[in-house]
């Protein structure tokens, strides 16, 4: 086969070559050549990404400041990269608090403890434990770091209990502008109450002051029920209990109910490594669902029969062992939290809906009490709330499952939890939020050329 | 750490699906706890990312220092390492949760948690 080139085509190809012959002796060329790719950011489920420009991770205050006030574009910073939503991605500086970790202070007294906000999670028990206190309540994922888990009001369960972010009684925040502000109840009270669940829109928090309670242990008790007899006796579990909640399990009958309490009692053996995890069970309802999703019926009834399979044995722990719990498979995650007096009504419709419409999901849906609390953008702000997760493997398309039942958790009233998926914007998410003007004007006020901005907070705070 | 709620479905899971007996070398667990980089630096990366899971058996990640279970692994190659240690693999998250690691720090800490020098 011939090509034919014109003479200015021929000119043109010897010229591009000649250029990238002069350029292979250039030290410029070569230095660019030995330069690192540019590696992506995805989150913990693989669904968020991006290509930042920078990737770093300030060793000091000093640092950090000058990160912030040189970082020639956007800056996001990032925790342990957990959140389902896009409130990470950026193209400009992805900014990591991996060295600002470990406890700080103390006070036996007041029963507080400061931390450094890059600690993660499940490095703070062992420590607390260690001067006698403990987290008065954690989310059954410790995956967060703590900066992570305070700015998307990352949550457990118990009606009696807030969220992390509500036990928070001072912070440092560094601004767009690099200043250091130390703030509390007494001290930039406004930025303080914005800042306890910012989305990481105010700047970069570096250390978090809690308020915790005595070391403690829990119990933990299982049991599988109908799920319909679980939510009619919702009154009794979530109140003859400290810590309820329910797994139901979807395409069947069935829910795993949990139960934590706080006890005296020595602690159980550890139990097998390998009975931990999950994997196992998961890749059993897995195969079930592959298999069985063209028989409903049969699928349903093997699932409704593996109760009679398990049973179940008292854990007692420290709190912090006892709470979370490792996720060795990854998924993608909706969550919404309701007024609690709607919880059954909009569960039961989400299971209707599933059945109904054969929803292609296995995962189970966890179904959580969270206590009201003060803080103008936590998803908790003013109302008792029931928290209701749904969750996708993370290979499988989630995005017609999610749609499908969003507008479920609308009709209820539904705020969604900052740090999992959902399709709102500012023009919904304000009217949800009476206190939302409180938060717009701090962040306006703190930052207001965006630089913390990406565009999925553009678009849900509402800021062109 | 801590017990998957899950586990109670475990129970039935290993009785349907034969899984969960392989026996887990006892020594690796109290190796993989204690266990840390020389170099200080990479210590503290390690001790906030790869740690979390690499030192708890219930990950269900090959636990540091155990060389059997991280053989397989490392006949993949340097590339296939990284590329699971970027993009994430199974229940592996993308970056391992080091935010900030380069290539070369991914690599010093497989090299470090496999016991073997992995090297592009």
């Amino acid at each position: 086969m011939t090509m034919d080139l014109t003479r200015r085509q021929l000119l043109q190809r010897v010229s591009v070559i000649g250029a990238f012959t002069a350029l292979g002796a250039s030290p410029a060329l070569a230095e660019l050549l030995r330069a690192p790719r540019l590696i992506p950011w995805r989150n913990w489920s693989g669904g968020q990404s991006c290509l930042p420009a920078a990737r770093l991770a300030p060793k000091n205050l000093d640092e950090l400041t000058q990160v912030i006030r040189q970082a020639p574009g956007k800056i996001r910073p990032v925790g342990s990269a957990h959140s389902f939503s896009a409130l990470v991605p950026t193209d400009g500086t992805l900014l990591s608090l991996s060295y600002f970790t470990g406890l700080l202070d103390h006070d036996a007294n007041t029963v507080q403890a400061e931390f450094a906000a890059g600690t993660p999670m499940s490095r703070m028990g062992t420590p607390l434990k260690d001067i006698g206190q403990a987290l008065q309540n954690m989310a059954d994922i410790d995956y967060q770091t703590l900066a992570g888990a305070i700015s998307t009001s990352t949550h457990g369960t118990g009606k009696t209990f807030q969220s992390y972010s509500a036990h928070v009684c001072g912070l440092q925040l560094v601004t767009a502008s690099g200043e250091v502000l130390d703030c509390d109840g007494s001290r930039h009270p406004e930025v303080f109450n914005a800042a306890r669940v910012s989305l990481g829109a105010l700047g970069v928090a570096t250390k978090i002051r809690l308020q915790n309670r005595p070391a403690y242990r829990l119990r933990e008790r299982q049991w599988i029920a109908k799920t319909e007899e679980l939510l009619e006796d919702i009154d009794k579990n979530t109140q003859e209990n400290q810590h309820w909640e329910m797994l139901v399990v979807t395409h069947s009958d069935y829910a795993l109910s949990i139960a934590l309490n706080e006890t005296t009692d020595p602690a159980t053996p550890p139990i097998p490594a390998d009975e931990e995890g999950g994997n196992e069970f998961v890749t059993l309802i897995e195969k079930i669902d592959k298999y069985g999703s063209d028989f409903p019926y049969l699928r349903r009834t093997m699932l409704n029969n593996l109760r009679h399979l398990a049973s179940f044995d008292d854990r007692v722990g420290d709190s912090f062992d006892i709470y979370a719990n490792v996720r060795t498979v990854r998924f993608n995650e909706m969550e919404y939290s309701v007024p609690a007096e709607y919880g059954p009504a909009c569960l039961r419709e989400i299971l209707k809906l599933i059945q109904d419409k054969d929803l292609r999901t296995w995962f189970p849906i966890e179904y959580r009490y969270v206590k009201a609390d003060d803080i103008p953008l936590s998803m908790f702000e003013g109302r008792d709330s029931c928290s209701i997760s749904v969750h996708q493997h993370y290979q499988m398309d989630h995005h017609n499952f999610f749609a499908a039942v969003e507008p479920i958790f609308w009709k209820y009233n539904g705020r969604p939890h900052w740090g999992k998926l959902h399709t709102l914007n500012a023009k919904n998410l304000q009217p949800l939020y009476p206190r939302w003007r409180e938060f717009i004007e701090v962040r306006q006020a703190l930052d207001p050329s965006g630089k913390f901005l990406n565009a999925h907070l553009s678009s849900i705070l509402g800021v062109s | 750490m801590r017990t998957n709620r899950y586990a109670a479905f475990l129970i039935v899971a290993t009785l349907l699906s034969g899984c969960g007996e392989e026996p887990k070398p006892p020594a690796t667990r109290t190796e993989a706890a204690t266990a840390t980089p020389t170099d200080a630096a990479l210590a503290q990366v390690y001790a906030n990312s790869c740690k979390l899971c690499h030192a708890n058996p219930a990950a269900g990640a090959p636990l540091t220092g155990d060389k059997k279970a991280w053989e397989p692994r490392v006949l993949q190659g340097a590339d296939t390492l990284l590329d699971h240690a970027i993009n994430g693999y199974n229940g592996m998250p993308p970056m391992g949760m080091c935010m900030q690691c380069s290539e070369e720090e991914f690599l010093a800490l497989i090299s470090f948690m496999s016991g073997q020098s992995i090297q592009q």
